[in-house]
């Protein structure tokens, strides 16, 4: 699918999501947009939209394309709907299991496999979004899968089939979010690692050639100036180190690294859940983790992954970082050193 | 502030710890509040999240979203490597016509696609503040507004300023004030200077990217490189004197040395892209069609002019500025059609801005306009189209003058598709497409300048002509562009001893503006008069009393008009032999 399919296929989707009446003619959209989203998204009762910017004007159509209006509305809509849901997996057969581990690369697909605990289980679906910023940027969707008590946290595919999955209503259901986002938290931050330092790194080697470059110029001006006007040049200099140091503040802005995550949604779905002591493909005998939504096989050694055969894998493997104490490594120190702490780390706390 | 390099940029890394938002908890928080929105909703959540994924400068966003904005090789490269490659602070040098600024716009929409601009600030002559925010507006969907007052600095974080304006007071202070992301300088070479006001005024603006735009970034020395690369990146030139020993030869700073090291220092902040085959324009044909009045048309518009130049002399620094305004719009009418002027003058007889006395010379020369029924430059457009088959853009300044022609050429069962300002933009997109299609004619006003490509249309007629020399350009910048290959008609009709007479005195038979590439015309008239426009100059010279008088202030200015272009030339050439080879892998 092209982006550009995928940018109809979401719009009309949001559209008739929020209650819209569209038609498709293959180049317009005929859209009825109820009441309630007009102004959110600044369409008349009756709009034409296009997706190609030489067809704006035709029929007053409004265009959705990156970097539009009507885009950056729609998209803010569909941002501020649908922050939580509720489901439930049910699940007929009790060995939902059995395909899943037989499909997962390392672990003998023989078996045995020995269920050792199966149950019903909320899992909650979490959505971040990073950013890594300096004077460029560079985001990224990761959606994480956390038991509610926060012993486990994956990264499972996106998006989730939706079939079988049924709406719940958990009247009553208050759940404490804490450990589940604090544990997909670490399993973000461990995901993260590698590309937040390659980041960091470019960023400060451009941050660090700009500042060398500074005072190479500015203090040889100096030097140039006083050599000029041994005496009296002194109100210059003081101007030319202001200049200096504005210019400095500038340079430490613009290449200085944030790194950023803000959770875009949750989701709680009751899934079944299975603890099976099973066998890797050289006979070691191990424990993993598996569920019939994200079916994402937790607990297999790296070392037994790395020994087992490589087909292309369609899940991902288990993201949970070893456990830590929230004061422990995960606390990162500014990347300007020890003279200062990060101005946005400063102003920004963990979440719940 | 002098601290150590090692500390500003500390060479080993401390962890970058990832933030979490605060507003995380209310997402949490607002579970099971209140019915859910559904499963869709929660799946289009995501969606909307990846769709709206900023991945760095890997490849251009904002082209699906430009409007009216051929897709060149060129400007691609260019923005992706100002992105990329110049971490967004550039001189782009491009020679006249290659689309500096749609450069500019598509760095400015990535950016701002990004939510890496927000507050942006472009710097323009005067003259061309319009001509920017429509070009903002119509290409780039960005609303830029014009400053007007100061307040104007908080108010609106895409603003539109003469540079002339913004740095003096109190707009200096209120400009130094905010933070920019991206801060655009349009004719930078007028930032040669580092002593001037202008170049103290933007380096002294706290900014994170900056475009400088200029084609001829030396004006007479290696000096003005030197100050412009500076404001960029300070040092990439090392210090002043450390470059006049590397990079200059002479004494008078005018030739340069180590040609290949200073070219190689440039390229890594300056884009110049040269004029090659594929920009090759067909060539223009200029066709002047003087009109001698009708005895009723001349006694008009000497009638008209001598009150204009009453009212202008008499009141001039006294009346307030919508009277000045007013006469300058009758005048420029008079020079269009008698249709039009008949329509201002009506209004005019019952304005409060002039006195009795004038109300009744203003009611007079209403009905001298009324009384004439037809104009005779309508008889020789006529005349014009009878001799052609081809499909032809007639473009006026006036609706009355628009609707009196369409009734004229219909009549003659011309097929005429009308574009003007009051359309809806649909009706505006049907006429483009009727003249597309089966209309020979498309008559226009000035709207018609906006960003529409006409160019399978190569006829063109000025049955008026702006006082505004760059108006007249933007006109045959419709046809006359990338794209058309067949060679380019164009018509002008003027009456006799008229200010018509004298633009064409001083555009066409002086400096051959008509033979001007597109953007040149910008670089010689804003080095006429920094601070009145050309119409104003024309305008000063119209209402000298004495024919005499006249007469020499049109040969002074014609003079400097000749001055300037035979600057401009120079500056072309001094600039092509240093700069030539800055991109030298990248000729557009």
């Amino acid at each position: 699918m092209t982006e550009a399919e995928f940018l109809r296929d979401f719009t009309i989707a949001l559209l008739e999501d929020v209650g819209a009446e569209v038609r498709d003619d293959g180049t317009f959209l005929w859209v009825t947009v109820p009441e309630a989203v007009q102004t959110g998204l600044d369409l008349p009762a009756q709009a034409c939209l296009t997706f190609d910017a030489e067809r704006i004007g035709e029929f007053d159509a409004e265009l959705a394309a990156p970097g539009s209006y009507l885009l950056e509305k729609l998209l803010a809509l569909a941002m501020r709907r649908g922050r939580w849901d509720a489901g439930r997996l049910p699940t007929a057969a009790d060995d939902w299991m059995l395909p899943i581990l037989r499909a997962t690369p390392g672990l003998a697909r023989g078996g045995p496999f020995d269920v050792m605990e199966c149950k019903e289980e909320p899992l909650a679906l979490l959505t971040f979004r990073t950013a890594l910023t300096s004077d460029e940027k560079r985001e990224a969707f990761h959606p994480i899968a956390a038991t509610l008590d926060g012993r486990e946290a994956w990264t499972f595919p996106w998006p989730l089939p939706e079939e079988g999955l049924v709406p719940a209503s958990l009247p009553g259901f208050v759940p404490d979010f804490g450990p589940a986002y604090r544990r997909a938290g670490d399993v973000l931050q461990e995901r993260m690692r590698s590309e937040t330092e390659r980041f960091q790194k470019a960023s400060l080697v451009a941050l660090e050639e700009e500042v060398r470059r500074i005072f190479r110029y500015f203090d040889g001006t100096i030097a140039e100036v006083r050599e000029a006007a041994p005496s009296g040049a002194e109100d210059v200099v003081r101007a030319i180190e202001a200049e200096r140091d504005r210019r400095l503040a500038e340079a430490l802005e613009r290449f200085e690294p944030h790194a950023v995550a803000s959770l875009g949604s949750v989701r709680v779905i009751i899934v079944p859940t299975a603890r099976v002591a099973c066998r890797s493909d050289d006979r070691e005998r191990i424990e993993v983790r598996v569920d019939a939504l994200t079916r994402v096989v937790r607990g297999i050694p790296e070392r037994v992954r790395e020994a087992g055969p490589a087909p292309p894998r369609a899940r991902p493997p288990s993201d949970t970082p070893p456990p830590r104490t929230r004061d422990g490594p995960a606390q990162a120190r500014s990347p300007r050193g020890s003279t200062g702490r990060s101005r946005s780390a400063a102003s920004r706390r963990r979440g719940p | 502030m002098s601290i150590p390099v090692s500390e500003a940029a500390p060479s080993r890394m401390s962890p970058l710890p990832l933030v979490f938002d605060d507003a995380d908890r209310a997402v949490l928080a607002a579970f099971g509040q209140g019915p859910s929105d559904g499963p869709r909703a929660w799946r289009l959540n995501g969606e909307a999240h990846r769709l709206s994924l900023v991945q760095g400068f890997d490849r251009l966003l904002s082209w699906s979203s430009l409007r009216g904005v051929t897709r060149y090789e060129h400007q691609e490269r260019t923005a992706l490597r100002v992105l990329r490659e110049m971490r967004g602070r550039a001189l782009l040098a491009d020679e006249v016509g290659l689309g500096k600024t749609v450069e500019a716009g598509i760095v400015l929409k990535e950016y701002a696609i990004r939510g890496l601009a927000r507050r942006v600030l472009i710097l323009t002559p005067p003259a061309l503040r319009t001509q920017w925010q429509e070009e903002m507006r119509e290409k780039f969907s960005l609303d830029f507004e014009i400053l007007g007052s100061a307040k104007d600095w908080d108010a609106h974080p895409l603003l539109l300023a003469s540079l002339d304006t913004a740095k003096r007071e109190p707009h200096s202070t209120r400009a130094r004030q905010v933070r920019w992301d991206l801060v655009i300088v349009d004719e930078a070479h007028r930032l040669k200077n580092s002593a001037s006001r202008n170049w103290r005024f933007v380096a002294g603006l706290h900014k994170k990217y900056m475009l400088l735009l200029t084609a001829t970034p030396i004006q007479n020395d290696l000096d003005e490189l030197f100050n412009l690369v500076s404001l960029l990146k300070p040092g990439q030139l090392h210090t002043y004197d450390e470059y006049l020993a590397r990079y200059v030869a002479t004494l008078d700073h005018r030739v340069p040395a180590r040609v290949t090291e200073l070219r190689g220092r440039l390229r890594d902040v300056m884009v110049r892209n040269r004029r090659g085959i594929s920009f090759t324009l067909p060539p223009r044909r200029v066709h002047s069609l003087p009109v001698r009045l009708t005895p009723e048309e001349r006694r008009l518009y000497d009638h008209v002019s001598e009150f204009v130049r009453d009212a202008w002399g008499v009141t001039s620094g006294r009346l307030p500025l919508p009277a000045r305004l007013t006469l300058i719009v009758l005048q420029r009418e008079i020079g269009s059609s008698t249709f039009a002027t008949a329509q201002t003058l009506a209004k005019m007889e019952h304005s409060p801005l002039f006195g009795f006395e004038e109300q009744a010379r203003l009611a007079g020369l209403r009905a001298e306009a009324q009384a004439i029924r037809d104009n005779v430059k309508a008889s020789h457009l006529r005349s014009f189209l009878h001799s052609t088959d081809e499909k032809v853009l007639i473009f006026t300044q006036y609706l009355r003058t628009l609707e009196y022609l369409r009734g004229v050429l219909e009549t003659d069962g011309y097929s005429v598709a009308a574009y003007h300002g009051g359309l809806s933009p649909r009706a505006k997109d049907d006429a483009v497409r009727a003249f597309r299609g089966d209309r020979r004619i498309f008559l226009s006003t000035e709207a018609g300048g906006e960003g529409r490509n006409l160019q399978f249309a190569r006829t063109l007629v000025n049955y008026d002509l702006p006082w505004n020399p760059l108006r007249i350009e933007q006109r045959i910048g419709r046809v006359h562009r990338l794209g058309q290959e067949k060679e380019v008609h164009v018509v002008n009709l003027w009456a006799e001893d008229t200010v018509e007479e004298y633009l064409i005195e001083l555009l066409d038979r002086k400096i051959h503006m008509f033979e001007l590439v597109v953007g040149e015309l910008d670089l010689i008239l804003g080095d006429l008069d920094a601070r009145r426009s050309f119409e104003d100059l024309l305008m000063d010279i119209w209402t000298l009393k004495e024919a005499e008088a006249r007469r020499a202030a049109l040969g002074r200015l014609g003079e400097s008009l000749l001055k300037a272009r035979a600057r401009y030339e120079t500056v072309k050439e001094l600039n092509e032999t240093l700069l030539q080879g800055v991109n030298e892998e990248a000729p557009a």
